[in-house]
């Protein structure tokens, strides 16, 4: 283990100092076994508490009616989908640095792709609860899938959401077998080395009979291209296709064609944002300052700068179309409402945080300090969530008859919810850094192989 | 379910009638074919998990077996009966179903009615049923006998009724009319008083002032061309209102430029309906209207309508400048139409108001032809036995003498809560030893009095009543009493010592004497015995009573001086549309149904105009302190309670509607709003000086719409008569409707196609339709906190918005913000061809029928409520908690032809898809084709002013296809392309081009302005 002060900020290195196999194995495996830190015991209480809570709200909501929300007609869709947009969306990094990265053969993606990819899960994971828990009738959510039912009755495809839950449950599954298999090489170096037979059976299991041999790692590597090209317009699609809940609508300020690429530009966005909320203490906690290096740290900022511009142009070009078509109600949305309307702090907290607080990146300074990008990213995810709330919540509160205007104020179970939520993904990320090597193993060291054997050759 | 569960197959073990494939072979256990006893098995096992659905109940179902001859399950059956309110009936139809009445519609062959509701009488299934209402006899709340009673009675007749004081509520009942005149001979010591807040008194004393006599004024609006509301709200707090409300409607009814429309002036402190359909509305505080009367008549005089000598003087009288162009042209415009015009005053009025108005109509000519008088309705009507005070003057009497009140019978009513607060009724009430009431509910007066005896809803009871015309109404019931109450005949009889008899034998006994030569099955069949209302009386103008009042006007001030330079404000007092003295308080449908005008639920608050309320520094909610000086020596009396502002109501005045800040034993009507009685001092409808403070206090109100401007939409289009006849106003208006271009294809046609028109010239917002919607489609009540989190249930509602015409509104102290004009909306699902809310279904649950419809399939709702975000209309309904009331007496109630909505479903209106379906049916079995005004819509049938029109576009022999071709039909957010089936009918103005700065041509009105 290095100590911080070893490496310079100005590395370019994506691996620093060329440790052996036997090194990377016992700093990044021994993570499963090492007795945890206090920092995580106490992150794990306090997950686990919110988790407790968001099984009381689910269960209260689920009992007494979604009217324990604060939602209501004009405002139909509240907290809910604001949470399901926002965790979908934080969904994306993963898939995007595991799968578009690989195949454009970004090195800088290797220490970090297991970690995002397994944050991409958990968020998926909360984002998936909101569309069920936000029906009136949970218990038949399963008609939204087409299946064989005895009525003939199937879902109705010009709506968005069949296609909705269809796309998030794609983009769920192949993000878990992505993720898996590219777990099996490392499990398999766990069953070898984990201290206790206990966990080697265990891990021998899930290592499904991975041996190293040539042939394996043949299909490994064509099987993890494969899933790598499935992944990819998955990571375009899924966001895209939840933005047609709105754009396909005639509502003023969802009805709008800008928003696939807008809304996946906002995705990775708030994406890489989470990935910095939780690698940067992560890579404090256990000392991974060699594997991600502040190349990584750049690279990273490099997309939160990137993206936010891409949010930016879209925010702008709102308002230019909103402008521009003369519709009165596009018009009163856009340029009156959510500026200046009951919600107009929050439309500034959201231009705030997606565009003026991410310039700070312009200084590779800036873009190399762990303090400056944990708060930059914490802003991002704020503004993104805003982001959400001002499309669904200020667009529904004022639409087309003023008689039917009217302000949304969220209640305890709303803000409960997405607290609980925010709870169970941590607990969930603080068992998965316990129960596998999050930085990628095999992965490194074969890159690492590569860089030698480049530098041997230069 | 549960009666499906115990009607299970097994006591029919024999094939039945039906089982044709068990080819006659006999019955018996023994003898089943294996078919046979799989399918009851089958049936048995079905049944089974039926019952397992739902709550067992404790005790066995019988089946409907006994069914009487004339009733088939599943078809309602309509009985003709009568809802009496201050001694004024009017007719309806109930309808039943298997013995329950379920909904409230109005007789057409009744005067007061002509077929229409109002919403209070839509309301009344819920209040038969309500279970709050009281169910034993008491006595000090505990329960007691009924021969407890009959020995207090007894007791009393034998004194000769020394001692025994009644009160009743004032009746045109001819029924009870005898009784009182035979009690009267029978117990001569006996005291009988009349007591309820808003019956008319203050007309019947002007009547007398101006024509000598007590009358009572009758308005035909048929032949009025001009008409002037003096602070009277004709068409929606009146006896006759949905009568009235119709005539002046009918006049109104604008086909093309080229319409003859009446003109309609208002002259108001708050708003009302009136003030809604006005072409020109002044607002002025009540007390400035006897002044605008007097100057009204001086105008008409100067103007040379005759008027004799008598007049004196008063000739001089003339209008301070900033009203004097309205009162000249209004004048003129009267005099225009000599014996076609009515100006007609409030209640609340004083009798001078009233007498200056009778003059002003005799001098138009307008007495005898549209300004009727007959003899008062109400027995006494005017007499001494209608003031309350007569009775604590007769308690008081006990106290000194000995003598006085030692029974005190109160028969209805709720005078403690009612009484003027200068009159100590519950303190004098406290006094008598042996004190009844007879009543629907534990109210205020129960908890005062001894002794407490249920009495009858309307629906429970035999009995008769006249119209506000005289048109005798007989009255039957519905159902049996549901707890055994007492009528107010039934305890008359008991005092008199009559022998028992059923209400019905009554009834009988007493038809020949009541109503000589009518046949009491056929009144009842049809609800009002034709050819009974009262007589016109001509009465000249009596001048030497007449001409002191006037001359008292002449010299009132124009702008009477407020005491300290505006701190006090004038109080005025008016019954609550919807729950009117109280007595409807404890109905949940009225109380969630928004007041028209100020869209306020659940409460009543101090209206006041937006400058007065800065003035204040308070807005919405904002608790002030209403103080009342004391005269003579009484305490103040203040009221804490919340403002509401509300664009158009004049300036230093405060209105307060009464009927809340109830104090009894009703759950629901207790502790909500503010008691406006406590501050009523005299039969004067308002106060001019009172004390407001702003307590620095907020209680949230419960208000169903926020934003009231149209942000100049084409929502509410709307323009003058004069413009309709131009080109731009009609091209604007064409502009707004017709077929928009769509990428999805058009659902296939098939059938009648139905469609909704609606006439925004004749809508006033009196809300009847959205009761009637409520009580037809069984929509819930959420109570008030759910009103402000805004998830009310109703899938009709009354939009109001507020904007400003040139010379539309006007009153003293012209303030930009104040004086405005409210337009209303109707708006319910439009049933657009191509609905925003079907494509975005996931499951299809809403989707188009061939016929036009956009059905919603409530059993396939998961509940995502996509469609009713991209509803441009926001008319869906979600049910964001259980809102079924399975276990509640109301549940009887229900309509059984609607499906009650489950937790989570999305609802909202059908078009009364059941009663399209019904006569779908009828037609059908008669092999006919449907009329084309033969499905009513249960909004429709309310309708007082036939504002809605209903029918089959493919029908050209119904209205609504005329309806869609006239020039100023258009459909709201028509450029969103939805193409709505219910399209509107623009509102047309038809101002006095005097007053009017756009009655040159231009083009449509705009509702911009302020929010």
């Amino acid at each position: 283990m290095s100590a911080p002060a070893a490496i310079a900020h100005d590395t370019d290195d994506v691996l620093v100092g060329r440790p052996s196999d036997t090194e990377l194995s016992d700093q990044l495996l021994s993570t499963t076994w090492r007795p945890m830190t206090r920092a995580w015991k106490i992150g794990f209480a306090i997950c686990g508490l919110l988790t407790l809570n968001l099984l009381v709200m689910v269960t209260l909501t689920v009992l007494r009616g979604i009217g324990l929300w604060g939602n209501n007609i004009p405002v139909a869709w509240g907290f809910g989908i604001i949470n399901f947009v926002w965790w979908i969306g934080i969904g994306h990094a993963g898939t995007f640095i595991s799968a578009i990265l690989l195949l454009l053969e970004q090195r800088w993606r290797t220490s970090i792709n297991r970690f995002t990819e397994g944050m991409t899960l958990f968020a998926v994971m909360q984002a998936g609860l909101f569309p069920l828990l936000h029906l009136g009738r949970p218990w038949f959510a399963y008609w939204l899938f087409p299946y064989p039912s005895v009525m003939d009755t199937w879902p109705q495809v010009r709506s968005a959401l069949p296609w909705d839950a269809a796309a998030v449950t794609t983009y769920f599954s192949v993000s878990v077998m992505f993720w898996y298999l590219g777990l099996v090489p490392d499990l398999a170096a766990l069953r070898d080395r984990a201290p206790s037979r206990t966990r080697r059976i265990i891990y021998g299991i899930f290592a499904l009979g991975w041996r190293g041999s040539v042939r394996q790692w043949r299909h490994y590597h064509v099987a993890y291209l494969l899933l790598a090209g499935l992944a990819t317009p998955l990571v375009l699609s899924v966001h895209s296709i939840v933005s047609l809940d709105f754009a396909s609508t005639i509502l003023p300020g969802w009805h709008s064609t800008i928003f696939p690429p807008f809304f996946v530009a906002g995705a990775i966005l708030s994406g890489f944002a989470m990935v910095l909320i939780l690698i940067l203490p992560a890579r404090r906690v256990f000392g991974l300052y060699n594997v991600i290096t502040p190349r990584h740290l750049d690279a990273a900022a490099k997309m939160l700068l990137i993206t936010s511009w891409i949010v930016a142009y879209s925010y702008i070009a709102e308002l230019f179309t909103a402008w521009y078509s003369g519709d009165r109600y596009e018009v009163y949305q856009q340029i009156v409402n959510r500026p200046f309307g009951w919600y107009a702090w929050a439309y500034w907290l959201m231009l705030f945080c997606n565009c003026v607080a991410t310039q700070v990146f312009w200084s590779r300074r800036m873009r190399r300090s762990p303090v400056v990008l944990f708060a930059v990213s914490v802003l991002v995810s704020i503004g993104m969530w805003f982001e959400r709330f001002e499309i669904i919540v200020v667009s529904l509160s004022r639409d087309f008859l003023p008689s039917s205007w009217y302000i949304f104020i969220p209640t305890w179970v709303d803000l409960g919810i997405l607290a609980g939520t925010l709870g169970f993904f941590g607990l969930l990320f603080l068992a998965f850094l316990r129960v596998v090597p999050f930085v990628p193993v095999t992965e490194l060291k074969q890159m690492r192989a590569e860089m030698v054997h480049e530098e041997v050759r230069r | 379910m549960s009666a499906m569960s115990h009607d299970h197959p097994h006591e029919h073990p024999g094939p039945g009638p039906g089982d044709d494939d068990d080819g006659g072979e006999p019955g018996g256990l023994d003898r089943l074919s294996r078919r046979a006893l799989f399918k009851l098995a089958g049936a048995g096992a079905a049944a089974a998990g039926l019952a397992a659905c739902s709550s067992r109940p404790a005790r066995e179902i019988l089946p409907y077996a006994g069914q009487p001859p004339e009733v088939t399950p599943g078809i309602p059956l309509h009985y003709a009966t009568a809802l009496v309110e201050d001694g004024f009936a009017t007719g309806l139809l109930v309808a039943s179903r298997e013995g329950r009445p379920v909904k409230v519609e109005g007789n057409p062959d009744h005067p007061a009615s002509l077929g229409a509701t109002r919403a209070i009488d839509q309301a009344a299934v819920l209040s038969l049923f309500d279970p709050q209402r009281a169910r034993a006899v008491t006595e000090r709340g505990v329960p007691a006998a009924w021969p407890a009673i009959e020995r207090m009675l007894a007791d009393a007749t034998a004194r000769g009724g020394a001692g025994l004081h009644l009160v009743l509520e004032p009746t045109s009942s001819p029924l009870v009319i005898e009784l009182v005149g035979r009690l009267r001979a029978a117990l001569p010591a006996a005291g009988v008083t009349f007591w309820s807040p808003f019956t008319p008194r203050s007309s019947i004393a002007g009547n007398r002032l101006a024509l000598g006599r007590p009358l009572q004024t009758q308005l035909d609006f048929r032949a009025a061309d001009v008409i002037v509301a003096l602070d009277a709200d004709l068409v929606g707090d009146h006896p006759m209102a949905s009568a009235y409300a119709r005539q002046i409607a009918d006049r109104r009814r604008v086909v093309d430029g080229g319409s003859a429309m009446n003109r309609l002036y208002a002259i108001e402190a708050g708003y009302t309906p009136t003030g809604v359909m006005a072409d020109h509305r002044m607002r002025v505080r009540g007390s400035q209207i006897a002044r605008i009367a007097a100057e009204l008549l001086a105008e008409l005089q100067r103007g040379g309508v005759p008027a004799p000598a008598a007049a004196g003087r008063f000739a001089q009288l003339t209008a301070p400048p900033d009203r004097a162009r309205w009162i000249a042209a209004i004048a003129r415009d009267l005099a225009r139409v000599p014996g076609r015009s009515v100006v007609a005053a409030g209640e609340r009025q004083p009798p001078a108001v009233h007498a200056t108005v009778a003059a002003i109509n005799a001098l138009l000519g307008n007495a005898g032809r549209t300004v009727g008088y007959t003899a008062p309705v109400v027995f006494e009507a005017g007499g001494p036995s209608h003031d309350l005070a007569n009775l604590v003057r007769a308690i008081d009497r006990h106290e000194g003498d000995g003598g006085g009140v030692t029974t005190l019978l109160i028969l209805g009513g709720n005078p403690v809560y009612t009484a003027p607060a200068d009159l100590a009724v519950a303190d004098a009430i406290s006094r008598v030893d042996r004190s009844l009431y007879l009543g629907l509910y534990d109210n205020e007066t129960a908890r005062a009095c001894r002794f407490m005896v249920p009495g009858l809803h309307e629906l429970e009871q035999w009995g008769a009543a006249r119209a506000y015309d005289g048109t005798i109404t007989p009255l039957q019931p519905l159902i049996e009493p549901l707890f055994g109450g007492r009528g107010v005949a039934d305890v008359l009889h008991q005092l008199l010592g009559d022998p028992p008899a059923s209400p019905r034998d009554r009834l009988v006994q007493a038809w020949p004497r009541a109503v000589p030569g009518a046949d009491l099955e056929a009144a009842l069949v049809r609800g009002a015995v034709a050819n009974t209302a009262l007589p016109g009386v001509t009465a000249a103008l009596a001048w030497d009573t007449l001409a002191p009042a006037l001359a008292a006007a002449a010299v009132m001030p124009a702008e009477p001086a407020q005491a300290d330079g505006g701190a006090t404000l004038e109080l005025d007092i008016r019954p609550h549309p919807f729950v009117h003295d109280g007595r409807y308080t404890n109905n949940p449908w009225l109380l969630e149904l928004p007041e028209p005008t100020t869209k306020l639920t659940w409460d009543n608050a101090a209206q006041l105009s937006p400058a007065t309320a800065a003035r204040l520094g308070v807005g919405d909610g904002d608790v002030i302190a209403l103080t009342i000086p004391g005269t003579g020596g009484a305490a103040s009396r203040t009221l804490a309670i919340p403002a509401i502002l509300v664009p158009g109501h004049a300036d230093g005045a405060i209105t307060l509607q009464t009927g809340f800040g109830r104090d009894g034993g009703e759950d629901i009507a207790r502790g909500i709003g503010g008691n406006a009685f406590r501050l009523w001092t005299t039969t004067a409808g308002f106060h001019p000086a009172a004390r407001a403070v702003a307590l620095g206090e907020h209680r949230a109100l419960a208000i169903a719409q926020v934003e009231a401007s149209t942000g100049d939409r084409p929502i509410v289009l709307s323009g003058t008569l004069h413009a309709l006849g131009g080109e731009a106003f009609r091209d604007e208006l064409a502009g707004h409707r017709g077929a928009q271009p769509s990428l999805y294809p058009a659902f296939e046609a098939r059938g009648p196609q139905w469609a909704m028109s609606i006439d925004l010239t004749t809508c006033n917002g009196c809300s009847a339709c959205v009761m009637a919607c409520a009580a037809e489609n069984n929509t819930p009540v959420v109570g008030k906190r759910q009103v402000q989190n805004r998830r009310q249930m109703h899938w009709l509602r009354i939009d109001r918005y507020i904007g400003r015409y040139p010379g539309g509104t006007t009153g003293a102290g012209i303030d930009a913000a104040s004086d405005a004009t409210a337009v209303v909306q109707p708006m319910l699902c439009q049933h657009c061809e191509r609905a925003p809310c079907e494509y975005v279904c996931p499951v299809e649950a809403t989707s188009h029928s061939p016929d036009g419809l956009n059905e919603m399939t409530y059993n396939r709702c998961i509940g995502t409520r996509f469609c009713s975000n991209n509803c441009p209309y926001k008319v869906r309904r979600f049910n964001w908690f259980d809102y079924k009331d399975h276990r509640s007496l109301r549940v009887l109630g229900k309509n059984p032809d609607v499906t009650v909505r489950d937790r989570g479903v999305m609802e909202k209106c059908t078009y009364c898809v059941q009663r399209i379906r019904r006569t779908e049916i009828d037609a059908r079995v008669a092999d006919r084709p449907i009329g084309p005004e033969e499905v009513q819509t249960a909004c429709q049938q309310a309708c007082p002013t036939r504002a809605i029109t209903f029918g089959s576009l493919t029908d050209p022999q119904a209205p609504v296809v005329e309806h869609r071709h006239r020039p100023h039909s258009y459909a709201v957010l028509h450029d969103q392309g939805t193409v709505p089936r219910t399209q509107y009918l623009a509102r047309i103005r038809n101002p006095n081009p005097a007053l009017d700065g756009t009655a040159d041509g231009a083009a449509g009105d705009r509702h911009g302005g302020h929010g």
